[in-house]
């Protein structure tokens, strides 16, 4: 059965990071995420994971570009280095968390020439699923939708399995975000039945919004039963914004957690 | 249909159903439907089509309105009625209606079962 876990850059913002925590629990949450654990001692997180009964499901690697702000490193050729120095800080906290996954980063295009963007990511996907791999944490490779990021270098679930497929390497997997894909590509139930084997997290909001499922145009009540049918027993991200309160918002979720 | 009160509709359609197909697409039918010039020609958004080739339904609805001269619907995958798939009408027709349509939404779907009984959802919208 499919579980929900509750990504807490998103959800519980009406609490303090560290203290999210606690909240998604309080809230019946069994496992989270967050992006970006690194403001935060992996000692201080455990301390709560461990007080809450909570699994940490993924993170993501720091990817910002220092000079450009800009959150792809992992497409730059000129970056190489610092993308291994960061997927070292990430195998370390996702180590340190117990995570199953680290969401690995890919980017925008920007400036950067298409082809030596190919070949970097290629290189960094690899290097970062063999790093990830010594602490046994899955490297996740996440496609995002270019309304929202303009010219993210991965944008579509064909483009993501070409990516793993090219690279090649048992430890690098699928990130499905049913949000991202819905905007770029629609057929949802499908698709993630036809590339089931390669996907070891998935995402979901509703769109347009990226609000609580319910807000939009995709029927979770369906997705979510379907997933359990066809055998998915990993972990949902609850990666939205909550359209009117975190927690007054759940009804949704109940069945799922 | 000049000089008749009949509008002449375009349809995109999957090509997983129908391969080949030549118009797949929402900006295909709507550029077609823009260079044919005549308020008589508009497109036909069908829902479970488009959910098959491009997602993002609420949001190309919006962008289309002004083109669109008739719905169709059917969830997805199976084609059946809504409440089967993927899709949440229970969303999607609501939202429909905050655009100001007042229009036909055509049911085209194959029942899961027997027509009657699959018929719960439309209560709302008949």
């Amino acid at each position: 059965m499919p579980r929900l876990e509750a990504n807490l850059q998103w959800m519980f913002n009406e609490h303090d990071l560290i203290d999210r925590y606690d909240a998604a629990a309080e809230a019946g949450f069994k496992g989270v995420e967050l992006q970006a654990p690194y403001s935060l001692e992996i000692d201080q997180i455990v301390e709560r994971l461990e007080k809450n009964d909570l699994k940490h499901v993924i993170i993501n690697s720091p990817v910002a570009d220092p000079d450009s702000g800009k959150n792809n490193i992992a497409i730059n050729p000129d970056r190489v280095d610092l993308y291994a120095e960061r997927t070292a800080q990430a195998a370390e906290y996702a180590s340190g968390l117990g995570c199953t996954g680290v969401n690995i980063g890919c980017g925008p295009i920007d400036d950067l020439d298409p082809e030596a963007a190919h070949e970097t990511l290629i290189h960094n996907v690899r290097h970062a699923a063999e790093e990830l791999g010594k602490v046994g944490v899955v490297a996740l490779l996440e496609p995002i939708n270019t309304r929202d990021q303009p010219g993210f270098f991965v944008n579509t679930s064909a483009g993501g399995i070409d990516v793993i497929k090219e690279a090649n390497h048992p430890n690098l997997a699928l990130l499905y975000d049913f949000y991202h894909m819905q905007i770029m590509e629609g057929e949802l139930t499908l698709t993630v039945e036809k590339l089931l084997p390669y996907i070891k997290h998935i995402q979901i909001a509703d769109n347009p919004g990226r609000h609580e499922p319910g807000t939009g145009e995709i029927n979770y009540d369906h997705i979510l039963g379907w997933l359990d049918e066809i055998g998915y027993d990993g972990w949902v991200g609850c990666e939205y914004g909550p359209s009117n309160g975190t927690v007054e918002t759940l009804g949704w979720a109940k069945n799922w957690m | 249909m000049k000089g008749t009160n009949i509008t002449v509709l375009l349809e995109a359609i999957n090509t997983i159903d129908i391969p080949g197909y030549c118009v797949f697409r929402t900006s295909q039918s709507r550029s077609l439907v823009e260079a044919a010039g005549s308020d008589q020609v508009k497109v036909q958004y069908d829902i479970y089509h488009m959910q098959i080739m491009e997602g993002d339904v609420l949001r190309t609805i919006d962008a289309n309105m002004d083109a669109i001269g008739h719905f169709q619907l059917a969830d997805n995958p199976g084609r059946h009625e809504p409440g089967t798939g993927e899709l949440n009408y229970d969303v999607i027709l609501p939202h429909i209606d905050s655009t100001g349509y007042d229009g036909w939404v055509g049911c085209e779907y194959a029942p899961a079962g027997d027509t009657n009984a699959g018929l719960g959802w439309t209560a709302k919208y008949l």
